[in-house]
């Protein structure tokens, strides 16, 4: 596995009431909860690889919360060593800071295990729309 | 009451999720829940401790599967909230220990002082406490 590639898991997938989108179409919605692990690399972790937002189990992202909960192994937050993620909607890649807090907060280096819980809700990429 | 002991927690909503979920190991879990509410504790550069609550049980699951931790006051009177750059953050660790920036944005962001009256609120989704996994 090369640096940047991902494993998904998801741990939970509920289908929510009907939704729309952002031009008013009904659509299904779904909230999926789910595991990401791979390996850093500072170009971002290539959720683009397994398919863009549909890793996360959706064909279209409403709303993404990301949760890092390990870099490097075993390092954990601390003290002015907080974890913050962004994803790039555009590229579909999470790039991690692992020293929020710090006069000059620090990105993982390349090859750190990296272990991100995830939630995201959007239109489900399993369901058929009966429209 | 010692810096970094929890004040309160108040669960303010819990919603069983229908439909089975699973552990990361694969196993089945039909007893997934999504429940959320406020935290306030006395910060401490350690962290603020839920430990003595019960760890995860606190929140009101056995098993985290997703938490989002949103700081919303800090401060010696616990009243300070964020501005222009001085935005919050909070992050958990394995050992159930909270840990705050109060100054992100700044050149040289601050953690709270010891005694800070930390106002969290959270959302966490994962297996629930009260239900019986019949396997």
């Amino acid at each position: 596995m090369a640096d940047g590639d991902i494993t998904v898991k998801v741990l939970y997938k509920q289908t929510l009431n009907a939704g729309r989108t952002l031009t008013g179409a009904r659509k299904d919605k779904v909230l999926v909860v789910g595991e990401i692990k791979g390996t850093y690399v500072a170009a971002g972790l290539a959720v683009n690889k397994l398919g863009g937002v549909n890793a996360f189990g959706v064909a279209t992202l409403d709303f993404l919360s990301l949760d890092p909960r390990v870099i490097a192994d075993a390092t954990d937050p601390s003290a002015e060593v907080l974890f913050l993620a962004n994803f790039d909607v555009t590229n579909n890649k999470i790039f991690l800071l692992e020293d929020s807090g710090n006069a000059n907060p620090a990105v993982p280096s390349d090859a750190d295990a990296v272990t991100i819980r995830f939630l995201a809700i959007g239109d489900d990429a399993a369901a058929p729309e009966l429209t | 009451m010692a810096d970094g002991d929890i004040t309160s927690i108040k669960e303010l909503g819990r919603y069983t999720l229908p439909g089975g979920g699973f552990t990361t190991a694969g196993v089945a879990k039909n007893n997934k829940v999504v429940a959320w509410g406020e935290i306030i504790g006395t910060y401490k550069s350690t962290g603020i401790d839920l430990t003595a609550k019960g760890g995860s049980l606190a929140l009101g699951v056995s098993e985290i599967d997703f938490i989002d931790l949103t700081v919303t006051k800090t401060g010696v009177a616990g009243t300070t909230v964020p501005v222009s750059d001085k935005l919050s953050l909070a992050n958990i660790n394995a050992t159930w220990k909270i840990f705050v920036v109060d100054e992100e944005g700044q050149a040289n962001p601050a953690v709270p002082t010891a005694g800070d009256i930390i106002t969290i609120q959270y959302m966490v989704m994962g297996d629930d406490t009260r239900t019986v996994e019949f396997t």
